[in-house]
Parts: C-alpha cells; structure tokens; sequence
C-alpha cells in the first residue's frame, strides 16, 4: 500500500518510487521462480472484449485470477482502449496480450501484479501531437522570439515565436511547456486540459536582466534593439565585489567609472567619493558653484526614476539595490540632458513580488584595519641623526651663546635616545573601525496588490577614533495594478549621522616626533628654539584629543515618489510620476577653550561654537506618453517625456564664542556671539524643465535607429539662453540576426552600435547669469539712508557647457556564452567650458564666468570575460574577467586668456595649468636634471636647453600626466552549486605621480618643520658630501624646493580591489526545517594590498584601512 | 478617428501653453540675495543704488580714508614718517612693498569697480525705464556720470604719468563707460582727460534743472528726513560741483584759460558756498565746523570717520602709528601764524599731556552729535575755485585778488600785488587741503620733485611720481 501511495504523490515521487522499484524488484525476482508455477496451474481465464479500457480489462482479470493489482489511477491516464479474446489462458498469457503497446508493463508477484511505466517503449513519443499558440505581453502585444520547451526534456527541440508571436511544438497532454523571453517573467504552461491554441500572457519581469537597459525615465529597452552604450549588474553582482556601498562596488566592475583616489582623506567614511565617469567635463572651479552646487564632473544618480545626490547612494542599503545601469555615451544619456555630460548611474531598488509573505534579512559586517604600511617615518635615533645633519643644532648666528643652547638641546635628546625612548605615535588615533548593517524586508501581496516594507540600521566607526557615520533608511512601497492602471507608491524616510574624530589630523601623529615621550598634559612637546634663533613650539598631538570637543552632523530626510502608469490602448501608455522630497540637516562644532587653537585669545573668547543648518525641499515631476508598434518586421516605439522639478535649500548658520572651563559644548554656556559676527544665511531656488522626445526603430531585429531630442530649460543658464537643447542619434545593427551569421553556431549575439550626440552639464550656480546687488556692510550708510553695490555682475549671454559626444560599441557573445565582452570607443568633447576668467582689475570684475576653450577626452574601454567552464545543468562555471580603460584629454581654444588662472596656479603651488594642446590630468613642473655632486643643489633644464641653479616659473612645463596607460581589473571567479569565489585585482599602468612624501617630506624642510619627523629618505637619500650621487638635495639645505620633475614618477601599481568567498543554501531540506527559504553567506577581502613601484605616502590626514566583511542573508 | 485628432490638438494646445508659462517659473528670484531687476523697479531701488555708489566713495580704501586722510597725504610728506613708523614704506615711496603696495591695489580696484557700479547703474536706468520721472533721472544720470569723470580723474592723477606739456599724449589708464566686460585699452593722457570733460560736459548738461541752483545746498532742519534731490546737495555732485571739477581738470590739463571760465563761473555763486566765519573757528571751542563744510561744493559724509580718527590722529595712538607731523615742520607751513583759523582750529598739542607735539584735529568729533557737518570730507571747496583763478589769472595782479580773498577768509593778511603768486599758490595748498588729498596732485601737476621731508626737521626729499599699475591690472595686460 505503502508503494500506491508513494506513486499517488506525482511527479516528483516517480524517481524515486523506481528507485523503490528496483530495490523490490531484486526481491521479487529472487523470489519468482515458486511463484510462478503455482500461479499458473491455478488461473484460467476467459475474456472477450472490443475496444475495452484497460480498467475494465483489469477489473475482470481481477475477477477471475484473484490477482490484485497495484497502480495509481494517473497511469492509466494514457492507456489505449484494448480488444482482446481468450479462453481459459493464463494470467501470463492474458497480461501479455492485454499490456501489448501498453505504456505501461508489469510484474507478477505472488498474487501481486504490480504495473509500471514501460520506459524502453517511450510512450511519450507515442503520444506527441502539435501544440500551437502564440505568446503576447501584458497588452496582448505578440512577442516575437520567445523560446518555448518542453519541461524536463532538454535534449528536444525548441521552439521560438515568429514576428507574430506564434509557435508550434510538439508535446504530450501530460507535459509542461516553459515559456522564455529576455526582460519577461518564465512561465509554465501545464498542458493538461488545455484548449488549443494557447494565448500565454507574459509578465514583464519586475526584477531586472542584464539584457534590459533601464534608463531611469520609465523608458526601458531590451539591450538587443538599443544603440547606447550601458553596462547593468545586478545587486548581488555588486555586493559579491563589496557590501560597503554602490560606488565600491561599481569601480571595480566598470572599467568607464573611475573613483579618484583621495590622498588626503584616506578612508574616512564621511568624505565623499569622488567619481568621474569618461573623464571630465569641466574645470574644477569652486568659484562657480554656489553653497548648494555639485561637483561639476560627478555623474548624475537616478534612484527608482528621479535624480538624487550622491549622499543617498553612499548611505543606500545595498540590500535593497536590484540592478545599478551605467549609461556612459550620449545615446543612452541625452534623456538626461542637461544633466548628462558626466554620465548617468541608474540605481533601481528591489520591487515588490507578488507571493506569500517573504521575509528576508540580512547582516553585514565589515572591519576596517587601518593600513600603516604606506608610512616611512623616521625612529628616534635616525631622526635625531637626521636633525644633526640638517643643521638643527648648528646656530646660523656667530655668537657663542645660541649655539651652547642648541648643543644642549642636542644634549638632552640624545639622551632621550639612549634612554630608549622612541614613541610610536601613529597607533595613538587609530582603531579597528567596524560597521554593522540589519536590513530587514518584507514582501508579498496578491496580483493586484503587493507590499514591500523594509529598514535598515548602518552602524559604521572609522578607522580614527571617534570618527563614524551611522545611516539609516526605512520604506513602505504599495503597488496596485488594476486592468490599465497601475500604481506604485514609495514612501522613504533615511538618514545619516557623522562624527569626525577628535584626533584631528591623522599628519600630526606621523609627524610627531619619536624622541618625545608621549603625555596627555602638556599642549606642548617642547618649546625651544631653532637654528636660525626663532621661537620654536612643539605642539602635542595628543594633547587637543582630550579635550572636550564635538564635530557632528546630523541628516534627515523624507521621501516620497509616486508613479502612474495608465494603457490608454494596446499602442499607448502614458506614465506620471511625482517625487517629494524634504529634508534637514545640521553641523555642530564645538572646541573647547582648553584647545590649543585658544592659547592666545582673550578668556572670554576661548572656545566655540559652529551651529550651521540647511533645510531643504524638492519636488520633482514627470509625465510621458509612450507609443509602441509592431508590424511585421518593423517595430516603433515612442516616447514624450515632460519634466519639471524646483529645489529649494535654506542655511542658517551662527558662531557662538567663549565657553567655561571645562565646558563639554552646550551653547547655553557660550558668553556671546562671535566678535562681529552676524548670522549667516542663503538660501537657493533651483528649477528646471524638460521636454523629450525619443523614438527607436528597428527592422527586424536587424537593424536599429535610435534619436532623442530634448529641450532644457533652467535657472542656471544665461538669462538670455534660458532654453537649451540636446539630442543623440543612434546606429545599430545585430549581426546575429543576419542569415550569414545565423548559421555559424559559435556565435551567439554579435552587435556593433554608434551615435552621436550632444548633453549638457548643469551643475553650476543657479546665478551665474544675473546681476546680483549687495548691502554695504561697513559703511552702511550716510544721511540719505543706506545703498547697494553690486556684488556679481551676471553674463546673461553664459551659455550652458554642452558636450558632443561620439560613441562607438562592439557587444559579443561567443560560443555559446562562454565568451562574451564588448569593446567601446568615445570621442568626448566639451565646448564651450564655462571658465571663471580673471580680467585686469579695470573692469571691475573678477572671475567672470566666461564660455571659452573646450576639453576633450578620447578613449576606451572594454571587459572581457571567458569562461573555462560553464556548465549551467551541473550549475558550476569557472570565469575569468578583465576590464580596462584608456583615455587621453586636451584642452583647446583658450588662448591666452586663462593666463590668469594660470598665473593663479602658479601662485599656488599646484601642479595644473590650462594650455591648449596639453592634457587636464598633465603635471605641470620645471625639468629637473638631478642633484649636483659637487653642490648638492638641484640642476634645472630652462625652455632653451640650458642648465641652471635657478629656479624660474618660466621653465615651467609639461612634466608629466596623472592618467594611467591603461587601467582596469583583472578578475577571476568560480561558482559550484552554491559555493562562490572571485578574487579581482586592479592595476594601473603608466600613469605619473607627483610624489608629496618626496616633496614634504623628504625635501622642503623648513626649520620649523626639521622638528617634525620626516621620511626616512630624508636621511639616507639627500646628497650629504661632495661627489655623492644622490637623488635628494643636500640633507643641510632648508630652503625651499620648488615643484620639479625630480619629484614626479611613473607608477605602475597592482591593488587588490576585492576577495569574496561565499555560499547560498537554497531550499535544501534542512532549510524547510527551520522555516527558511535560502540562506547565504559571503565574506569578502577588500583593499588588502597594494603594490606600487613607487614609494609615497597613501592617507594623509586620514589612513587608508583594509576591509575583512561578512554578510549573511536568509528569506523566508 | 476625429476624436483622436481632437484628442491630439488639445493635447498640444495645452502643452504649447505649458510652454508658454515656462519662462515665467524659470525666472527665480533668490531670497538671499537682490537682483538687479528688483532694485531698478522701484524709485527706492534705484535710489539706494545711487547711494551705494556715494557709500562707495566713502568707504576706507577711496575717499573714506586712503584718498583724503592717510596714503595720498604721506605721499605729500604731510606727517612724521620715521623708519620705526608702521607705514615707512608710503613714506619712502616703496611701492611694491607692504602696506604700500595693498593701498595702491586697493584704491585703482575699488575706484574701478566703483566705476563698473555707475556704468551698471546707468545703462540699468536704461534697461528698466519708467520707473523715475524725467528730471529725476536726469539728476541721477548726471551726479554718477560727474562721478564716474570724477573717479577717472583721480586715477589719472594718482597713477598716471605727470602731465607736464599742455596735451600729454603718454599712456595712461583705461576709460570704462560701459559694464560690458570688455578689456579696454590704455589711452593716451590727453584722450583720457578728454573723456573725463566729455563726461562732465554730459553730466553738467543733465543737471541743469539740478535744485541747487535756486535752492542752495538747502541744509535741512535737524532730525527733519533729507530729500535725495533737495537737501544737502554739497553731498551730491551737483550742477556747481561739476564746474568747480571742470576747472580742476582743465588746470590739470593746462587749460588755464577754460580753468579761469569754470572757476569764476563758481566764484560767481560763492554765495551759496559761504566762507566759514572766524567765530567758528576761533571763538566756537565745543563745536567747530573744522573740515569748514559751509565752502564746500562736494564731499563725503563717512560715517565711519570718527572711528578713523581714532585710528589715525588720536593722541592716543603710539609713535609708531599715528599720523602727526613734526611740530616745527607743522609751524613753518602755517607760517607759525595763530590767526589762521586753519591752524589755530586744527593743530594742538593735546592738553592731556600726552604727547608733545601738536596733532591733527580736524576730523575729531565734536560735542554736540545733531551738527549736520560731523562725518564730513570735504573733496571739492570753493576756496580751491579761488586758487585755480589765482593760477590761471593771465594778469599776475588779478590773481593775486582771488588768493587773498581765500587769505581774508583765512584770518591772513592781504598780499602785495608783487609777490611770487606760485610761492604763495604752493602755501595755501599746503594750508587749506591738510586731510583732503589735493596736495599730492598739486606736486605732481607743478612738477615738484622735491618737499619738504616731513620725517626731519629740516630738509627735503625727492618724491617719486611713478606710482606703478598694481599687479591685478599689469598682469592681465
């Protein structure tokens, strides 16, 4: 009984039951020979049947041998009608003829006769006929190109829908037919009972594939049949690289986004990225941003439709990204516009599914190690060496009297010395910083209503002391879909809070000097004085540390964005949606008066207070009507998309001064206002609109037209040019749907692609273009009352930046998908720049932001990727990736008007300059020839050939240029059932480095900084006798050195960019158990090591940390 | 199928309308900040725009202070500038060193972003016209272009070269008249002063109608509102101010005869501009009208001047900084004459004791703070109307008349029809603008190279007249 059972339970149970079978069968024949013989000699048996069903036939046979019989009633399902006539024959004899071109056989035992599937007849074939139907999408539109196969049966042949959506394919009444299409939900038809033809409706995936480009404006595009460049990872593709945040985890898959390496802020979680996406698009000019503005080379981020800062994708819970699109060229940008010129990253969050109430959970958990392999500082004893080389205790002056004070001073370090004094300060402010990260979601609802409500809480410290950034985000998102409409609603509400770290200054502590003893107590190391006879005070690093002190931020925001889509009819759609967003933020600052900054203030004025807040309020709308048609081998779509949007922002900011001793930094206690000091406020109103058109064509999936055009209009732009326009213009063609290419097999998908186009960048003060008046401050007035003057003179003629942009693609995918890449290349070109232009103080003016000159970049990119094994049945696939980028940039048309910028720069010490022909990344130095043996003084090459001991700006040129050769990551990943590894790795090649540990540290060591440790190279490198050769100055010279090529070096550099070893369980029994649906685990290595072939410190104010993390994540 | 065209043309009437408001919402006016367009839409917008301009004037770096109380006078050698003194290097004409070379940075920007103001201003009374009727905006055109000559004039004197034939054709410094951001060029001497008359020209026939003609300066009651147009027009550059400057520039030029018709034109209408009277400069001792604002025909009201006396002439301030002269030094200019109101008002040894040499007290303040002369700078008198006759007079005996009305009004005696008249010229100069700037230019515009040191008790030192363009301008050129 135990066996009918078993069979009853279907499908599933079938495997197992022969396997059941073969065990009893072993049994029975063993056993058969006695039976047989005895079962023989009892039954006789009498039928006479036309055309009987099986049961019958049985039920009779049933009746006369006193055999039973075992099967289940769905194995009779396919049973021929059987005609039969005997006279007392045998139970043999009768099953013989009665399971004749059965499907079915059978086994006698005892008085037993047990039925089963008589596999060797294939049945199923017996039983085939033509399926036909056709596949259509949700407005009953024909999907041309759906693959259709029958479960269970993959050796059979698939079908694919015509360009009327209908296929034909053969299969059995009992089978399953599985319905494919890229960008659609699978489905399963259970072909039982079904009328034929079928009508399939397929649902549109609401998770993304990577063969859909999201564009972010509602415009979504299947890959195959679009012209722009983009590249797409999933969510879990990104947090596999690294579960600190998007931006992590995008620099390493695409090799376009490129996050400059911020030397001084090290890994400091509260600066901010800085990303470029295809180079730059304008000069870097703070003059020109208001209070509120952007970094005016930072790509624009959409999140779920509606451009957002930079802030909300740092602090976004990468547990709820579904897919991240880069789009990189101005096909795939122009919808953006204004915005566009630096590029798009489209970040869409994990939509509701319809089902039963999911749960999911995931934690995250991330040590940041400080790295200190990058510091080359000096031990007590070298740098006590050191300073007697450089000329610390050697008094500049003739008299006697300084000198015994500095051989004194000499005296009692080297006693230090010996003393075995040699403090390590840089340990002090450094801790094992750590982050946590609980998101929890929850899903479900109907197909007419689904939910989704998740939070997340981020706990994050630093790898300083005392510096954090804790973040948090909670959402609610309702989805009603009702015949033509539907509705989704997301309402947001997230937030940040951030402290840096009371250390200060990370330099302080590498430039602390090892023969002090550390102390907590004294502000001061020492107070002495230096060679040439000036006061020299040795501040105490650690000392500022203890005091009472705060450096906080806090950021709240709400959120909520609706979205509309209406099917007027199967070809038009019309789809709105509004984004409201309000938001607060404030900065606290207090230093108490203990501090050192306080030391020569007056008492009631020691200590203050930084209160600075910013409340801000956006709404931003869209409304599109989309046309789509398909006829025959054409098909269109269209699209008109309106935008509106307005950003209002508000700071108010005050300056409390003088706090009692010991104060920990309420305001009540603060004595006044600072001296002078008003409140300060702004506030901006920023507003936009946009209307663009959009349309793609493409003929039988061959050939595809792509064009937008939009108009922009804002506040930024020159009163007289309020309204700009952009557009793009795409090419494409699949190779792969073309005859000569279909038939070769190791081709899969083959596409090339090019456009042209034309996108703005907005990011500039909202003002640039309007005279603005202010109140005198200081003589505010006379006897006719008060008066203005004007504080900005505005260029109504400014013009918005534009970029033209030529973009070309080449997509693969080869032998069968285990080779697949692509390989782009670009011609980026920004005329005219906005550039803020000294004039001769005549004109009154400074910084008028002028249109002059352009800037292009030239390129490309590519990521390949192979796989030596992919064997998607046995789920086990071995890849190995490589990604890398290659750009040159030039500036043209500027003339001589940036000399002044120029001049600027100069005057700055900074090492860029903006001259045509030359690069926005070039080094800009005087040619070194080395260090003279004989002097120990640097040789300079001047513009005419010349050697020279003198230093003249003049001789200033191109030394050199930040970009790499080619940059990009080497990768490599192993996936075996739900075990993952993947290791990448990035390396730079060629790019030149203005080397500031050589500069600062080695060199330029003034005598108040001598007090300061310094490199070790300062000591064992500098030239120090006649006839060294040597590649440093004289170790006693304290002049200055000014900028030269000696100082710029070529690095090549290979860095670990991410480790990651993880493994999902996915409904494995023991996870039905526990209630659970899957479960994953990853941990992941990053920024574990870098190698350079230079030698520079990395981190600055803030050091750089290796990361260990761990997540976990469950649904059920 | 004529539904969905209907359809379709409603849709593009509404978004042509759409359309059509978009202009409007784009047009944002900050909080934070005030347009242009806000100021010149009403008739106290543009006033107070006019009044920065004269806010501007007095402000520290112009006329406020480097223009009239320190920089230009140390140039004129007016104070007791030791090497120990904190401003050594104006003294010693280093310009290229500090503070100098900041003053001189200071006053050619501020002077030219003064300018770009007017310009602004003017072509704005253009750009949103309607808002004032008439004749007010032919005052306010004719007072900011005077300013504009004005300020043009003053650079020309300070930076550039010395004019010394009839019509130098030297380079000199740029002329704006107009806002557009535009480079223009260096202009020969004599076609920047051309300019400078051409726009007083302009500016003389727009304030025609000006009130002071028939009204006066018309001082208004005290605590009484001030009316921008009526009241206190000796603020303002009135119809008189322009001539009076007119005859300036022309003697600058070497213009002596148009200098002569401008000057009498003036002196005509002395009634106006009355002389001070000696009992307030020798009886009144609580309030003394010490700048004698009464002659004045321009100047500034700094409400910060008080503030700058502390700074500067206080018997309080150390050696080192304050701005005094050597008392013999001091005596001989004044020709050790007590009866000239100038000296016996202005110079005194402070009675606390605190210092032992005479110091400067024409901008102290006085007791009673309703006086409608406190904060005043007197930038164009009447007496300088006098002088300018005096020089230009082709008839020694003639001129010799006009100096010693100026003398009279003075408490000096009456010269001789004989005497040097240049000797004497040189004298009231050095007299009747102490704290008021001219001096310098009058070295400059005489070709004397050589002046009295004012850092020793005896002898002189050659001034250098080469005040060089500052770096903002010479670098970009």
């Amino acid at each position: 009984m135990n066996f009918h059972m078993t069979l009853k339970n279907g499908r599933d149970a079938r495997l197992y039951a022969r396997i059941l079978l073969k065990l009893k069968l072993t049994l029975i024949i063993l056993t058969t020979v006695i039976l047989q013989s005895s079962a023989a000699s009892f039954a006789q048996i009498t039928i006479n049947e036309k055309s009987a069903s099986l049961e019958s036939i049985l039920q009779k046979i049933r009746k006369q041998s006193g055999y039973d019989f075992f099967y289940s009633n769905t194995m009779l399902k396919n049973t021929k009608p059987v005609s039969i006539n005997v006279k007392n024959a045998s139970v043999e004899e009768v099953l013989k003829i009665t399971f004749k071109d059965q499907p079915l056989t059978y086994t006698i035992d005892h008085k037993a006769i047990v039925l089963r599937y008589n596999l060797e007849a294939e049945p199923v074939k017996m039983q085939q006929k033509t399926i036909v139907g056709k596949v259509v999408d949700e407005r009953d539109d024909a999907i041309p190109g759906a693959s259709i196969r029958v479960k269970g049966m993959p050796a059979a042949p698939v079908a694919i829908t015509d360009a009327n959506g209908n296929f034909m394919i053969s299969a059995t009444e009992e089978q399953t037919l599985i319905i494919t299409y890229i960008g659609y939900e699978t489905q399963e038809i259970v072909l039982k009972d079904k009328k034929l033809p079928l009508t399939i409706k397929l649902k549109e995936k609401e998770t993304v594939m990577k063969d859909v480009v999201i564009t972010g404006t509602g415009i979504n595009r299947k890959k195959d049949s679009f012209t722009g460049t983009t590249a797409t990872y999933t969510g879990e593709e990104l947090k596999a690289v690294s579960n600190n945040n998007v931006i992590q985890a995008l620099k390493t898959v695409d090799p376009s986004f490129l996050l400059i390496e911020n030397n001084l802020a090290g890994s400091n979680p509260n600066v901010m990225p800085v990303i470029e996406v295809r180079g730059k698009s304008s000069i870097p000019s703070a003059t020109l941003r208001d209070q509120f503005g952007n970094d005016p080379n930072q790509p624009l981020f959409v999140l779920d439709g509606f451009p957002t800062s930079l802030q909300t994708i740092v602090d976004l819970d990468m547990n709820r990204v579904a897919s991240v699109t880069v789009l990189k060229d101005a096909a795939s940008t122009a919808l953006y516009g204004a915005q566009a010129s630096n590029g798009v990253v489209v970040i869409e969050t994990i939509k509701p599914k319809p089902g039963e109430l999911r749960f999911t959970y995931a934690q995250d958990f991330r040590l940041e190690i400080p790295d200190l392999t990058a510091y080359n500082m000096m031990n007590a004893s070298e740098k006590l060496e050191f300073e007697r080389l450089a000329g610390r205790y050697t008094s500049v002056s003739d008299l006697p009297a300084p000198q015994i004070q500095l051989e004194e001073l000499y005296n009692k370090h080297l006693a230090a010395v010996k003393k075995g004094i040699d403090s390590y300060w840089l340990s002090d402010p450094l801790q094992n910083g750590y982050s946590t990260n609980s998101s929890i979601n929850a899903s479900g609802g109907d197909n007419s209503f689904t939910y989704n409500v998740g939070m997340n809480y981020r706990i994050g410290k630093g790898a300083m002391k005392g510096s954090g950034r804790d973040s948090y985000s909670g959402s609610v998102n309702l989805t009603y879909r009702k015949k033509a409409i539907n509705i989704n609603n997301i309402t947001y509400i997230r937030g940040n809070n951030t402290s840096e770290s009371n250390y200060g200054s990370f330099a302080n502590f590498v430039n602390a000097n090892p023969y002090f003893i550390k102390t907590y107590n004294n502000p001061f190391l020492e107070e002495t004085q230096s060679a040439n006879g000036n006061k020299l005070v040795i501040n105490n690093p650690l000392y500022n540390a203890m005091q009472p002190q705060y450096n906080n931020s806090k950021n709240i925001e709400v959120q909520n964005n609706l979205n509309v889509n209406y099917d007027i009819s199967k070809a038009f759609r019309l789809n709105g949606a509004l984004q409201i967003t309000k938001g607060s933020s404030s900065d606290k600052n207090y230093k108490s008066p203990g501090m050192s900054d306080f030391l020569d203030i007056p008492v009631l004025r020691k200590g203050k207070y930084v209160d600075n807040r910013i409340e801000n309020f956006q709404y931003q709308g869209n409304l599109m009507l989309t046309f789509y048609k398909t006829v025959k081998k054409h098909s269109f779509t269209a699209n008109w998309r309106n935008t509106i949007s307005e950003n209002r922002n508000n700071a108010y900011g005050t300056i409390a001064e003088g706090f009692p001793e010991g104060s920990t930094g309420n305001p009540r206690f603060a004595y006044s206002y600072a001296l002078n000091g008003a409140p300060s406020a702004s506030s901006g109103i920023y507003r936009s609109l946009s209307s663009a058109v959009s349309a793609n064509y493409s003929f039988d999936n061959r050939y595809l037209i792509d064009f937008v055009y939009r108009i922009d209009g804002s506040t930024a732009y020159g009163s007289n040019k309020q309204f700009s326009p952009y557009y793009s213009f795409g090419l494409g063609w699949n190779l792969h749907n073309e005859t000569f290419i279909k038939n070769q097999s190791w081709i899969n998908s083959l596409r090339l692609t090019g456009n042209v186009g034309v996108t703005g960048n907005q990011n500039f003060a909202n003002i640039s273009s309007v005279s603005i008046y202010n109140y005198n401050s200081n003589t505010n007035f006379n006897q006719f009352g008060q008066g203005v003057s004007l504080g900005l003179l505005g260029n109504p003629d400014l013009a918005p930046q534009k970029t033209r942009q030529i973009s070309a693609s080449l997509d693969f995918s080869l032998f069968n998908g285990r080779f697949v890449g692509y390989v782009n290349a670009y011609n980026k070109k920004t005329n005219p720049l906005i550039v803020p232009v000294d004039l001769p103080s005549s004109t009154g003016v400074f910084k008028y932001p002028y249109n002059i000159g352009s800037l292009t970049y030239k390129g490309m990119e590519t990521k390949l990727t192979y796989f030596p094994i992919y064997n998607l049945a046995k789920n086990f696939t071995w890849n190995i990736a490589l990604t890398a980028s290659s750009f040159k940039s030039r500036y043209d048309g500027f003339g001589n008007i940036l000399n002044s910028l120029n001049k600027l720069q100069e005057n700055n010490k900074t090492l860029v300059r903006y001259i045509d022909g030359n690069s926005a990344e070039a080094i800009w130095a005087v040619k070194s020839l080395g260090i003279d043996p004989a002097t120990g003084r640097e040789v300079f090459l001047t513009k005419d050939g010349q050697q020279s001991f003198e230093y003249n700006a003049a001789n200033i040129v191109n030394a050199g240029n930040t970009t790499p050769a080619v940059e990009g990551v080497i990768s490599t990943g192993v996936r075996y059932k739900g075990f993952n590894f993947s290791v990448g790795f990035r390396y730079r090649l060629g790019g030149d480095v203005f080397n500031g540990a050589l500069f600062n540290k080695v060199e330029n060591i003034s005598y108040t900084s001598i007090a300061n440790n310094q490199d070790k190279r300062a000591l064992y490198d500098r030239w120090k006798n006649p006839g060294d050769i040597a590649q440093f100055k004289g170790i006693s010279q304290t002049s200055v050195t000014p900028i030269s090529s000696r100082f710029v070096q070529q690095e090549n550099s290979l860095s670990s960019e991410t480790l990651n070893i993880g493994y999902t369980f996915d409904r494995q029994p023991w996870l039905k158990k526990m209630g659970l649906q899957s479960l994953m685990f990853n941990a992941l290595a990053n920024d574990f090591l870098f190698l350079s072939t230079i030698r520079q410190e990395r981190g600055i104010n803030y050091p750089f940390a290796r990361t260990i993390s761990f997540s976990l994540r469950a649904s059920f | 199928m004529k539904k969905n065209y209907i359809k379709a043309l409603a849709w593009i009437v509404a978004a042509l309308s759409i359309l059509s408001s978009c202009k409007k919402f784009l047009d944002v006016q900050p909080a934070d900040k005030v347009l242009e367009q806000q100021l010149f839409s009403t008739k106290t917008g543009v006033k107070t725009v006019l009044n920065g301009l004269y806010l501007n004037l007095a402000s520290n770096e112009l006329y406020g202070d480097n223009l009239t109380l320190s920089t230009i006078e140390i140039f004129a050698q007016r104070y007791n500038i030791p090497s120990t003194h904190a401003l050594t290097k104006i003294a010693t004409y280093a310009y290229n060193d500090k503070p100098t070379i900041e003053r001189l940075e200071n006053i050619w920007t501020n002077s030219y972003s003064t300018i770009l103001n007017i310009n602004a201003f003017l072509e704005n009374l253009d750009k949103y016209p309607g808002v004032l009727d008439t004749k007010t905006e032919k005052i306010y055109k004719g007072e900011a272009i005077a300013m504009r000559a004005f300020l043009h004039f003053d650079l020309l004197r300070l930076y550039g070269p010395r004019y010394s034939t009839a019509d130098s054709t030297k380079q000199s410094l740029p002329y704006y008249q107009s806002s557009k951001s535009s480079i223009n060029p260096l202009l020969p001497a004599n076609a920047f002063i051309q300019k400078v008359i051409d726009d007083l020209n302009t500016s003389q026939n727009l304030l025609t109608e000006d009130e002071i003609i028939t009204n006066g300066v018309n001082i208004p009651e005290i605590n009484a509102s001030v009316d921008f147009l009526k009241n206190n027009r000796n603020y303002r550059f009135n119809y008189y101010a322009v001539k009076g400057l007119k005859a300036r520039v022309f003697l600058y030029r070497g213009d002596k005869v148009s200098a002569l018709k401008y000057a009498k034109e003036v002196i005509d209408v002395t009634a106006k501009f009355p002389w001070t009277t000696s009992t307030n400069a020798l009886s009144e001792k609580q309030n003394p009208d010490r700048a004698f604002t009464t002659e004045m025909m321009f100047g500034i009201m700094n409400t910060q001047l008080y503030e700058r006396y502390l700074s500067l002439f206080d018997p309080g301030i150390a050696d080192e900084r304050i701005l005094a002269p050597i008392t013999s030094r001091i005596n001989t200019v004044y020709e050790n004459n007590e009866n000239d109101y100038r000296f016996n008002l202005n110079w005194q040894i402070p009675t606390t004791g605190i210092k032992s040499y005479k110091t400067f007290y024409k901008y102290a303040d006085v007791i009673d703070k309703t006086k409608p002369f406190r904060f005043t700078i007197p930038l164009l008198k009447i007496s300088e109307a006098y002088l300018i006759a005096a020089e230009s007079e082709p008839v020694v005996a003639n001129g010799v008349g006009y100096l010693n009305t100026v003398r009279t009004n003075r408490g000096l005696p009456a010269l001789a029809a004989t005497i040097n008249i240049n000797t004497e010229l040189q004298k009231e100069y050095q007299k009747d603008f102490f704290g008021e700037g001219q001096l310098f230019y009058y070295y400059k515009r005489r070709n004397i190279t050589s002046v009295l040191n004012g850092a020793t008790t005896s002898g002189n030192i050659g001034v250098n007249y080469a005040v060089p363009m500052p770096q903002s301008e010479a670098l970009y050129r």
